[in-house]
């Protein structure tokens, strides 16, 4: 199915004009959509025909969470990773998950030292800001979890001794389909830890003919620089944090949650992490949109990449051909939004 | 909601339609049947559903049930033991509802635990039955034909009926591993079994029905009659009295001998049977308002209120010896006979009233020839007995006492006959043989012993009182303290000789049932209802107190339905989603939401106001609307809020677009750009 219509959202796009979409005392979010708008544009110029996914990408980047980029190969989603991490002036590590590929080789490994006789910690690609797990599929599960404790709290033990990872941390991994060769499923503690996963999908024809004309000689990968730093970037996230949601919504939220939970098709809903996720999720949407509010919109626009890839399907569900985002299609259909 | 796991499948069309017309027929309620029949059946064909929950279910399954009981309660406290059948007859009535909801429900079906309460506190992990579920019309069928099987004619046509029915229900649920022809050969066997049984059955039941009204005529329920009594003497076999309570007596002084509460007294003994033939009743008029006088004028030294069980409106009712006043009862009329019965015409059932009595026997008429007379047959056996004891020389007083002494020392009380003797010695072998007997034996062989040697004699029967019942506070007289006596006529007044062994009473009670402390406390709590319902001058109150019933009853329904609710709630922590605060509902914008949903198209449960609005953009293009949206996201959404000027604003654009449409709704054929819209 191609990946435009599986992302279709009934969003109203709505042109907020100035003069009734701010409160006069409050204009410091409006930074916060300059600095969205920053990397959106310069992730674009490489990235061409996929502005919703980098919305997506960027939601979650802001508002703490880790992003799972599940698509077959060849659509852009290493160089999308790549983009962001250039975006920013911060430290960018890469992964290539392999299936020999150890938890050392993530976390770091302890090396005993002849000359001063003491074991001394060698950082493992973890202690970064941008992490790409790339294909982290490949890898065993063992591997894969060793970066449980890293994405779920921003730290890491090694040798019983606890590190701390710096307070802006990100990983996007890429996966490709479970069906192909040589993958091994993630863990569902796993995938838990993931605050969203979608797909890039194919790119229009006109973006296609783009792409072939803008490699033709340089990549666009190698021209961009970085337009934000790593201090805009803390700033973008607190701001975020500020964006102001009613009760109404939060019970919004917790309902579609608890539908994921009662479906009978689900053998596992989503869980309170996924509510939290929800939420956090669309404040950042607010935020690039340059509102001070959270709108049910925001909600049901992001409702499907952080709730869908957390469901477990029964398997009377998964052979007869429901998928999981149908199934939360579905609930956001059947959930009453408030209006 | 997953169909088809029913435990029971859904009865095959027009099933239940059917049922209850033959139950409607039969019962006399057709108008109700065919109105019930229609709405069952029309179901399948009804275009709306009910999306009734589970929990919705169980709530009317208890509902169902509280009514079912307190039926049972007003329709026997009204019908008595007939209740029964009365009950069986309204059954589909009550549980109409339940069936017309689940068949106009969404599911079509029930859990099974919404019948049985034990079930709903299983862990449905843990036991899968209680999550089956099941569809009750094939149970409400079987009780469409027990209800129409309670108003059947005895018709052979109704036979089959119900055989029509049962062979449709269980037609379409055939083994299709045999061939039509075996099903219908086995049906047929089965129905000619049915049939003979059922023919077999009545005449069974016609011969016990016979048998049983025997055995009751004979030993419990046994009518006085006040001019003949029958006698037990020669009858062969062990004589068992019920246990049951027929006599309560409530008296201030204590029972020092047995109390002996008369019924009635004959003169004249031959073959086994007693009688009075000149027993001539007067009837009494009331003194005063429930006042009979029995014997005016004379002294009264005891009282006691007195409760006995009439087994027809009019009957001869136990009192005391020396009986002279009857009062403190609604009779209709009492009469009295000169042999001491007290005929009462009342009312079946427990009857109550008070007895005042004195010491001296003076209602029984002066003795005369038939109170001395000995048939033939009988005459040699005392003559010769008389004889033996010296009795002819004696003053009467001693004649009394050596007679008292003789039965006293030298018989045994005994109620089993054990031996036949040649019909008519049995009273010879009773005083030189066997020397064991009942009470008949005793009080008639005194009787006529004394008539021997020249003192009239009456024989009484009656109740021998001296159990007294810590449940009830009152003396108390089971069937098996059924007696009888000898009066004798002594310096000129009646005087009570029980010659039977005083160890009577006793040994019959120890003939006692294990679970007559059960069955008495049973007696007394129905004595007590029948007492309470029927208590004189309170008809009026009948109605009352079944309210007084139905309000324990119907708040034990309100507290399961709604509090225990609530409980389990507050115990889970569940917020309701109604105490979630919602802001700006008052918001001026929903007066456009109302506007175009009507106009156009109504928002979906799952759509945002923003994709609604979208989804319209064919139609409508305004700027304004957007403004007013976001206005109203703000006054919604925001915690912060809007202000007052800000509101006014949000009115006043709302108020703008609806008074110019025009200016912002395209004038073209709606439908038409919607559906291209999609």
């Amino acid at each position: 199915m191609p990946l435009t219509r599986l992302l279709r959202y009934d969003v109203y796009s709505i042109k907020f004009t100035k003069p009734y979409n701010e409160p006069e005392d409050n204009w410091d979010t409006m930074q916060g959509q300059e600095i969205y708008q920053a990397i959106s544009a310069n992730i674009n110029s490489v990235i061409k025909g996929q502005e919703h996914a980098v919305r997506l990408l960027l939601a979650a980047f802001v508002s703490g969470g880790h992003v799972l980029l599940e698509d077959v190969p060849g659509t852009g989603k290493t160089t999308m990773a790549k983009a962001l991490a250039k975006s920013i002036t911060a430290d960018y590590r890469r992964v290539q998950f392999t299936p020999d590929l150890l938890p050392t080789d993530i976390l770091g490994v302890s090396v005993f030292d002849q000359r001063d006789h003491e074991f001394h910690f060698h950082e493992g690609p973890v202690f970064t800001n941008i992490l790409l797990a790339d294909e982290i599929n490949r890898a065993s599960p063992r591997t894969q979890s060793a970066l449980l404790e890293a994405m779920g709290e921003a730290q890491v033990s090694v040798d019983g001794n606890l590190k701390e990872l710096d307070e802006l941390f990100f990983v996007i991994a890429t996966q490709n389909p479970i069906e192909f060769h040589g993958t091994y499923p993630l863990p569902e503690a796993q995938m838990d830890r993931f605050a969203m996963r979608f797909e890039l999908g194919y790119v229009e024809h006109q973006h296609e003919v783009a792409i072939l004309s803008e490699q033709n000689t340089t990549h666009p990968l190698d021209a961009i620089e970085a337009c934000v730093s790593k201090e805009q970037v803390v700033i973008l996230k607190s701001l975020s944090a500020k964006i102001r949601i009613s009760e109404e919504l939060k019970d919004y939220i917790v309902r579609l949650s608890r539908a994921t939970r009662d479906n009978p098709d689900v053998l596992n809903g989503a869980s309170p992490r996924a509510s939290l996720a929800l939420m956090k999720a669309a404040q950042a949407l607010a935020t690039f949109d340059n509102m001070s509010f959270v709108t049910p919109e925001h909600i049901q626009e992001i409702a499907i990449p952080v709730l869908a890839h957390r469901l477990i399907l029964n398997s009377q569900s998964t052979f007869s051909g429901i998928s999981e985002k149908t199934i939360v299609s579905d609930i956001l259909k059947q959930v009453a939004v408030p209006g | 909601m997953s169909r088809g796991n029913s435990q029971l499948g859904p009865a095959p069309v027009l099933l239940i339609g059917a049922a209850l017309l033959v139950w409607g027929w039969q019962c006399q309620k057709l108008p109700y049947a065919i109105l019930m029949a229609l709405l069952i059946e029309l179901s399948p064909v009804s275009p709306w559903r009910w999306a009734i929950t589970d929990k919705e279910f169980n709530t009317l399954s208890d509902f169902s049930g509280v009514v079912f009981f307190l039926s049972v309660v007003y329709i026997f406290s009204d019908e008595g033991a007939r209740g029964i059948f009365v009950i069986l007859e309204v059954l589909p009535f009550i549980l109409f509802p339940l069936l017309l909801v689940q068949q106009y429900s969404v599911t079509g079906d029930m859990k099974l635990s919404a019948l049985f309460v034990s079930l709903r506190k299983l862990d449905p992990a843990l036991s899968p039955e209680a999550k089956t579920r099941t569809n009750i019309t094939l149970p409400y069928f079987i009780i469409c034909l027990l209800a129409a099987s309670t108003g059947n004619q005895r018709s052979i046509l109704f036979f089959f009926m119900v055989a029509t029915l049962l062979i449709y229900a269980i037609f379409s649920r055939r083994s299709k591993r045999y061939s039509i022809i075996t099903w219908l050969a086995t049906v047929a066997l089965a129905l000619s079994i049915a049939f003979a049984t059922q023919h077999g059955l009545r005449s069974l039941q016609a011969s016990i029905e016979a048998s049983f009204l025997g055995i009751f005529d004979q030993f419990m329920w046994r009518y006085r009659d006040p001019s003949r009594a029958t006698t037990a003497i020669g009858s062969l076999g062990r004589l068992k009295l019920s246990d049951r309570i027929v006599l309560r007596i409530k008296t201030r002084e204590k029972l020092l001998k047995p109390l002996y509460l008369r019924e009635a007294s004959y003169s004249s003994f031959g073959h086994g049977i007693w009688n009075s033939q000149q027993s001539e009743f007067t009837v009494i008029d009331p003194a005063r308002d429930k006042v009979w006088e029995l014997n005016p004028g004379q002294e009264s030294t005891g009282k006691m209120h007195v409760s006995t069980y009439m087994t027809r409106e009019e009957s001869v009712i136990p009192v005391p010896h020396g009986t002279n006043v009857i009062e403190n009862v609604a009779a209709i009329e009492i009469a009295k006979n000169q042999f001491g019965a007290v005929l009462m015409d009342m009312r079946e059932g427990w009857v109550q009233y008070d007895v005042k009595y004195g010491d001296a026997i003076y209602a029984d008429s002066a003795p005369d020839s038939n109170d001395l007379s000995i048939i033939n047959y009988y005459r040699k056996d005392f003559e010769k007995l008389a004889a033996e004891l010296n009795l002819y020389s004696m003053s009467d007083t001693d004649k009394i006492k050596t007679v008292q002494d003789y039965f006293h020392n030298n018989f045994t009380y005994s109620l089993n006959p054990s031996q036949r003797y040649p019909r008519g010695r049995y009273m010879a072998k009773f005083l030189f043989k066997t020397k064991r007997g009942h009470c008949e034996y005793f009080a008639t062989a005194t009787a006529l012993l004394l008539r021997t040697v020249g003192i009239p004699t009456r024989y009484a029967v009656g109740y021998s009182i001296d159990e007294y019942s810590a449940l009830e506070g009152q003396y108390i007289a089971r069937a098996r303290d059924a007696h009888s006596w000898t009066l004798a006529h002594l310096h000129g007044e009646w005087t009570v000789i029980d010659t039977t062994p005083s160890v009577w009473s006793g040994q019959e009670a120890e003939n006692a049932s294990v679970f007559e402390p059960v069955l008495d406390l049973w007696a007394w709590l129905s004595y007590s209802w029948s007492v309470w319902q029927t208590d004189d001058g309170a008809d009026e109150e009948e109605e009352n107190y079944l309210i007084w019933l139905l309000i324990p009853l119907l708040a034990v329904l309100a507290w399961r339905v709604y509090f225990r609710e609530r409980i389990k709630n507050s115990k889970q922590g569940v917020q309701n989603y109604q105490q979630i605060k919602r802001f700006g509902t008052n918001s001026s914008f929903y007066r456009l939401v109302q506007f175009l949903e009507t106009s156009y198209r109504p928002r979906q449960a799952g759509e945002t106001l923003g994709s609604w609005l979208n989804k319209l953009k064919p139609i409508i293009s305004s700027d304004k609307l957007r403004m007013a949206l976001t206005l109203h996201y703000r006054y919604r959404f925001d915690p912060a809020g809007l202000s007052s000027a800000e509101l006014s604003k949000l009115d006043l654009i709302v108020h703008e677009l609806l008074e110019n449409k025009d200016l912002w709704i395209r004038q073209e054929d709606p439908n038409e750009s919607i559906n291209t819209a999609r």
